[in-house]
């Protein structure tokens, strides 16, 4: 044993910085873990690259079509297909906004004890079903019973700017946004849960010393508190919605146009790759892949900004 | 029980002519069952500080937080015995448990001055949460409590930065001010200055000689030269056999520390355990 012959103080060995071991205890695995760390570079940088470069030709030929552009196949525009993720995923992170903070208020300081694993087990348990059933139930279970139901509803409330009830045919984008708020409350849910959770019993504490009710200590100090991290959870949520594909394809119709009545159909760019490439031509494609690297940058752009709020509130949370 | 209650040593304030704050009598605090302190009975003389020491485990945060009903919010935790507040049962009817928590506010071992909120929202926090929204007021109980505790010339000029950017003494100040906007009877102060610096430890221990004058204190501590310097009334605590904790004796400070009647007292306040 090679590790016998260097006395490496027991609290040095894993000291955190201290990346360089003696030469004597560089042995067969630290080749693995470089070996492993070299490929996975490899591997996304091949990947970055291979997609944007399927895709440059568009972005040479057309670049300001592809984004601003509504037609599909003379020149590749894909505005409606931006614009439709965008619909979807903003409308339904509102209403998993609204549904998901309650369920993670209530989790945190209503429910009895009992009660609370249960239920956020089960809150869990619903980010763990496959998209392609939350599409087949949005598809069979949902739309007839909005049809039937909802659409006529909101016809009632005078809504006309979202459509007619009587046109409409099912699949729409209200249908493919409601579909991805159940899908997006699991994780909004959970982190949200975290964020109030992690917000110190001796605020609560110093909130219920100057008597406040209990509502008060969630309105006026837990949300005030924890609103950065609820925040983070919100974009995480929305970056989810945004690259949902197979469920939205089934219940939003796919059509290319942009679609502002939000009882008929319409597209995301998620669902529109998925749906057409299965009949694509080579110049497609690179639309395609185009339409591809612009969803990768909106999701980015949206996990980082998640990112950048939740480290803010660690921040936050560190200085209580 | 009722032998351990006939050999304690506990004196009344109220039999020296001093207006009584708070009384406890034969007051428990259990969790599931289990007895975390027992048996303290004793007179808190208003407008005087009264002290609870006793080594880690014999109770003394867990009685101290039973006197603003703290302990509602833990499931399983029940509190026996009365309570009396100006002679009102504080678990009994006659009063909410907000308005008692008004009456008697607290101070925390940390200083937890509310972090999305500026030095004058804090201060005023306690009179938002009871529902007083006209500015004057606020303005005037946010001058006022920030002087009560000597913070107001430090941070006349800046009440509207948020409070995490003062010190860890002014931060705990602030906390004593924001307890104090709500006129607050009793204060309850939970080791307050175990997370400070000897400095501002002693701007606290000398702004707690002046504020008896207007409000009771009641204070936990674990630093026996705090307990002799600051307080004029103490209760000596200690963990029973089964790990409960009980009231050895309750005293003036200067009877504890000098002529204690237990020999326990005399043990711990000579540092010879603890």
């Amino acid at each position: 044993m090679t590790t016998n012959t260097v006395q490496v103080p027991r609290s040095r060995r894993f000291a955190v910085g201290d990346s360089k071991p003696p030469t004597a205890e560089r042995s067969w695995y630290t080749y693995v873990l470089a070996a492993a760390w070299i490929l996975f570079l490899g591997v996304s940088g091949l990947f970055f690259w291979s997609i944007v470069s399927k895709s440059l030709p568009v972005w040479q030929k057309q670049a300001g079509t592809i984004i601003t552009g509504t037609g599909w196949g003379g020149p590749y525009g894909g505005l409606p297909m931006i614009i439709g993720t965008l619909q979807t995923s903003l409308i339904a992170l509102v209403i998993a906004v609204v549904v998901g903070l309650g369920t993670a208020i209530s989790i945190v300081f209503l429910i009895p004890a009992r009660l609370r694993l249960i239920t956020a087990t089960i809150v869990e348990l619903l980010a763990a079903i496959p998209s392609i059933v939350y599409g087949v139930w949005g598809l069979l279970v949902l739309s007839p019973w909005m049809l039937a139901h909802f659409y006529p509803f909101l016809d009632s409330l005078g809504l006309t700017f979202l459509g007619s009830s009587n046109i409409a045919t099912g699949p729409s984008i209200l249908l493919a946004s409601i579909v991805l708020a159940v899908m997006i409350l699991p994780i909004f849910v959970s982190i949200t849960r975290e964020v109030i959770s992690a917000v110190p019993q001796d605020l609560i504490e110093a909130s219920l010393s100057l008597g406040a009710t209990r509502w008060q200590v969630i309105s006026k100090t837990v949300l005030p508190t924890a609103r950065i991290g609820i925040m983070g959870a919100a974009f995480l949520a929305l970056a989810r919605a945004t690259g949902e594909t197979v469920a939205v394809a089934l219940t939003i119709g796919t059509i290319s146009k942009v679609q502002w009545h939000f009882f008929y159909p319409g597209t995301t760019i998620a669902s529109w790759i998925a749906t057409a490439f299965g009949e694509a031509n080579s110049n497609d494609i690179q639309a395609l892949m185009a339409l591809g690297v612009i969803l990768m940058v909106i999701s980015l752009g949206v996990s980082l900004i998640s990112r950048w709020f939740i480290a803010r509130q660690r921040k936050i949370l560190a200085k209580v | 029980m009722t032998d351990d209650l006939t050999t304690k040593t506990t004196t009344t304030a109220s039999s020296s002519g001093v207006k009584v704050a708070m009384q406890l009598k034969d007051v428990a605090v259990s969790f599931n069952g289990r007895t975390a302190v027992r048996d303290a009975t004793f007179d808190v003389a208003a407008n005087r500080v009264t002290s609870m020491i006793g080594p880690s485990g014999s109770g003394k945060t867990t009685l101290l937080r039973a006197l603003n009903r703290l302990h509602d919010l833990t499931p399983g935790a029940k509190v026996t015995g009365k309570i009396l507040l100006e002679g009102v049962d504080i678990y009994g009817p006659d009063l909410t448990v907000t308005e008692l928590r008004t009456r008697v506010g607290m101070v925390f071992q940390r200083p937890n001055p509310f972090p999305t909120m500026s030095i004058y929202e804090n201060a005023v926090s306690g009179l938002r949460f009871n529902g007083i929204k006209k500015k004057s007021l606020l303005d005037e109980a946010a001058e006022e409590s920030l002087r009560a505790a000597a913070l107001w010339e430090s941070v006349e000029n800046r009440l509207n930065v948020a409070a995490s950017n003062l010190s860890g003494g002014e931060q705990q100040r602030l906390c004593i001010a924001r307890a104090l906007a709500l006129k607050p009877e009793v204060l309850l102060m939970d080791e307050p200055t175990s997370a400070l610096d000897p400095i501002a430890t002693l701007r606290i221990e000398e702004l707690m000689s002046t504020l008896k004058q207007q409000v009771t204190i009641i204070i936990v501590t674990h630093n026996m030269q705090q307990a002799s310097r600051i307080s004029d009334d103490c209760a000596f605590l200690l963990m029973g056999e089964d790990r409960a904790g009980e009231l050895i004796e309750f005293n003036t400070t200067e009877k504890i520390f000098n002529s204690p009647i237990d020999s326990r007292t005399l043990d711990y306040t000579l540092g010879r355990f603890g």
